[in-house]
């Protein structure tokens, strides 16, 4: 049976886990982002808005995911 | 435009990619064959089920992951596991959309991006082709009729090798013939 200050202690670990973890995704995300773009350069096709549209799409919900650990853990 | 989601297209319209000339025509436009992504989807499929999956063990012992995580840890692992199944098989789609092979009237073009921050964009002039090699080896290869169609030049880059894609015998025909063309035309 856990005492209080180690379910605390393990909640903050968590915390910093997830901060850690989210941080790190944006920065992927957006990595992405820029990835697209130079793909989109290499040839024409009908979908590039699509892949521009989820690959920035996909970088706010990344962002959107660090501020909601931040505020909700 | 089209949105080019074969992996064997002949003369795609409306396509123009990077340092197209006003003059050249892309006569094939190519990509690894279908089966190569079996992997990355089977792999994408596991992490969309691992969780009904982990939910339905954590069942078999009268408990669930809500009951271990605290509330607001257990919405954020759901949010960034499903950000990270999208983002695993966003990044792979697009590795296989955009690693092409284009065979144009005047040269052949080989299109690689490697992981997320490397582009290699490799051609050579049909009249610089000295031999053009299909390869059709293993079980997949065979069943599913694709291989790999190796490019031999007479410029500093050696060889071109379209990997794993599909009717390599077929693309052989076609640059062959090309070749024929272009040094026909020269003498």
């Amino acid at each position: 049976m856990l005492q209080t200050w180690e379910s605390n202690l393990l909640l903050l670990l968590g915390k910093i886990f997830f901060i850690v973890i989210s941080v790190i995704y944006a920065v992927f995300s957006y990595i992405v982002v820029r990835q697209v773009n130079l793909m989109n350069k290499s040839f024409t096709t009908s979908l590039h808005s699509l892949f521009t549209f989820f690959a920035w799409g996909h970088f706010f919900v990344a962002l959107l995911v660090c501020v909601l650990v931040i505020l909700l853990l | 435009m089209t949105p080019l989601l074969g992996a064997f297209i002949k003369e795609p319209k409306g396509v123009h990619f990077d340092g197209q000339d006003n003059a050249e025509q892309i006569l094939l436009f190519l990509r690894q064959h279908y089966i190569v992504n079996l992997r990355w989807v089977l792999i994408t499929a596991l992490l969309i089920f691992s969780r009904p999956m982990l939910d339905f063990l954590l069942g078999l012992g009268n408990t669930s992951l809500a009951q271990i995580l605290p509330p607001n840890y257990h919405l954020v692992a759901n949010i960034l596991m499903s950000l990270f199944t999208f983002g695993y098989f966003f990044t792979n789609f697009l590795n296989w959309y955009f690693n092409s092979y284009l065979v144009t009237n005047k040269r052949v073009v080989d299109i690689d991006f490697y992981g997320l921050i490397h582009r290699r964009f490799s051609e050579a002039p049909l009249r610089n082709i000295e031999d053009v090699t299909n390869q059709i080896s293993g079980f997949a290869q065979v069943i599913f009729h694709f291989g790999d169609v190796s490019i031999q030049t007479a410029g500093e880059l050696r060889e071109i090798t379209f990997e794993n894609v599909p009717n390599p015998d077929r693309v052989q025909d076609t640059v062959s013939d090309l070749i024929s063309k272009i040094k026909g035309e020269s003498e």
